[in-house]
């Protein structure tokens, strides 16, 4: 196990040295995600300006829901995004031979390369988010907020599983980027809550592509709202997910034929 | 150089871009749909979820009808407004491959436009004829369709010439990825594509109206529904004009200063 940490600790030092390189660029992208959850944030106060209730709910939940997933979606974007963007491009030139070869999981190695410090500060604008709008929105706080982080994860786990099940299409697929990129599409159905949708949609996004797990499903469990089966779905649609996965790279790793795949 | 050369070399780049579109024709069409129906999608369950809860007849001053149409219109002229091909720019200058263009009797920052803008032109082409089908449906016209086309197409000429403008910085900071990623967020939000703009509560409107981005979704929506009369089309495309000459001037003056700085080394 201490090589892998040895191995996320010089991940983190290279990163941080590259992050340093472009300073100026550093500073821009962190103004640029935060500018994001500015986006995210005008866009409910607008809808909220016109309207008190959606479907059951109000704009403090909402805007609860809204810290819950900005903060799972940093934690992705600082750990993995850049390593799933790139991803496509390194099986089809090959680059994967050489992760092959080391004595660590070639997937830590695939996915845990590129750490993109400047969303970091997104995480923390969600947790105050989730702390601003958590009472008015039937949130416990104290103890509960052991809740919040058990959720934050899960919304991270959800969402490496669903990336990597659409990019590990590149090992048949010759421009499999574009199944990679389709990703973002659907990934639009995520920075809503689930109550927005009608009752199909909110049936494929807790199961098929399970992006209610990033932010509606932590919102209504948290607020008191949720279904007590939905611990049972979340571990049940994950295990599903992981296992998929799982089979679906070896089988890719079985077919790589290195630069020429 | 003569007219003949400036008009064959531009040409030959928009035809480069037009089959760039077409040589992968598959990924251009899951990359058209996915970006086009999925936003889409979302905005009609909104508006359902919004009139079905709320037991109302109208939002904001639009009733369902309106919304519905404002949703279905404004996906033809989102998927005209700004490219990325700005990007292209910022990435030659970090890698130096800016210098084979440098020797070349070619503008860079014309050519990456022209190239780009030949594939908008055939998304253009299969907006129109999306368009045309909707017109034997709906009440939108023919005449209103071309002249928001005509306002979406200068909305993406204004889009580049910003973009191009604020890519300078690449000679500054080396990566200037980031600058253009905040000018996208902030374009998405007030261009019209995520939410109507009239809806945007009056005390803020100003913010919307002081930009030219409304121009690139909004604008052309409005005149396609019929919503602005054949004058106020006139007054935007005045702006707009106004608007290219302000950008145009801007990039001019910050390449001559910035290209300075260019260092192809290995390039």
């Amino acid at each position: 196990m201490s090589i892998y940490w040895d191995v996320f600790k010089t991940s983190l030092k290279n990163n941080f040295v590259r992050e340093f390189i472009y300073r100026s660029n550093t500073i821009a992208l962190t103004i640029a995600d935060m500018i994001w959850v500015v986006v995210e944030y005008a866009f409910f106060e607008v809808i909220y300006s016109n309207t008190m209730v959606i479907n059951g709910w109000s704009k403090d939940q909402v805007f609860f829901f809204l810290g819950l997933f900005i903060s799972s979606d940093s934690l992705f974007t600082t750990f993995f995004q850049r390593s799933f963007w790139t991803f496509p491009y390194m099986i089809n030139q090959g680059d994967l031979d050489i992760l092959l070869t080391k004595p660590v999981s070639p997937v830590f190695l695939a996915t845990f390369r590129d750490i993109n410090f400047t969303q970091i500060v997104n995480l923390f604008l969600g947790l105050y988010i989730i702390h601003h709008y958590g009472a008015s929105a039937g949130f416990a706080g104290g103890i509960a907020w052991i809740g919040v982080a058990f959720w934050v994860l899960i919304g991270l786990l959800t969402q490496y599983l669903v990336r990597f099940f659409f990019v590990i299409w590149v090992f048949w697929i010759e421009r499999g980027i574009t199944v990679s990129r389709l990703y973002y599409q659907f990934y639009a159905l995520a920075n809503k809550p689930s109550g927005l949708y009608p009752k199909s949609v909110r049936y494929l996004i807790k199961t098929a592509l399970p992006f209610a797990f990033m932010g509606s499903v932590p919102a209504e469990v948290l607020t008191g709202r949720g279904s007590s089966w939905n611990h049972l779905l979340v571990f049940g649609v994950l295990s599903a997910y992981a296992l998929v996965v799982m089979q679906l790279w070896k089988r890719g790793l079985r077919r790589y034929q290195s630069a020429s795949s | 150089m003569n007219l003949a050369w400036a008009l064959e070399w531009r040409m030959a780049a928009i035809k480069n871009g037009i089959k760039g579109a077409l040589a992968y024709r598959g990924e251009f069409l899951v990359g058209l749909i996915g970006s086009a129906i999925v936003p889409v999608g979302i905005q009609l369950m909104l508006w359902y979820a919004i009139f079905q809860s709320g037991n109302t007849t109208h939002f904001a001053g639009m009733d369902y009808p309106e919304l519905l149409a404002y949703t279905w219109t404004s996906l033809l002229f989102s998927q005209i407004r700004g490219g990325d091909y700005d990007f292209e720019l910022i990435e030659q200058i970090r890698t130096g491959t800016l210098s084979n263009f440098l020797l070349r009797p070619v503008g860079v920052v014309e050519f990456v436009f022209f190239q780009g803008f030949g594939e908008k032109l055939y998304t253009a082409l299969v907006c129109l004829f999306f368009g045309l089908i909707a017109t034997i449906f709906t009440k939108l016209t023919v005449i209103h369709l071309l002249m928001g086309l005509f306002l979406a197409i200068l909305g993406n000429i204004i889009a580049y010439l910003l973009g191009a403008s604020l890519a300078a910085a690449a000679f500054y900071w080396e990566n200037a990825f980031a600058v253009l990623m905040v000018k996208n967020m902030v374009v998405s939000l007030l261009c019209g594509e995520v939410l109507p703009l009239s809806i945007v509560p009056e005390k803020y409107s100003f913010i919307w109206k002081s930009t030219p981005f409304y121009l690139f979704v909004y604008g052309p929506t409005q005149i396609a529904l019929g919503k602005w009369d054949t004058h106020q089309f006139y007054a935007e495309v005045g702006f707009a004009l106004l608007w290219i000459l302000g950008f145009w001037a801007a990039l001019k003056i910050l390449w001559t200063y910035s290209i300075n700085r260019y260092q192809g080394i290995g390039g």
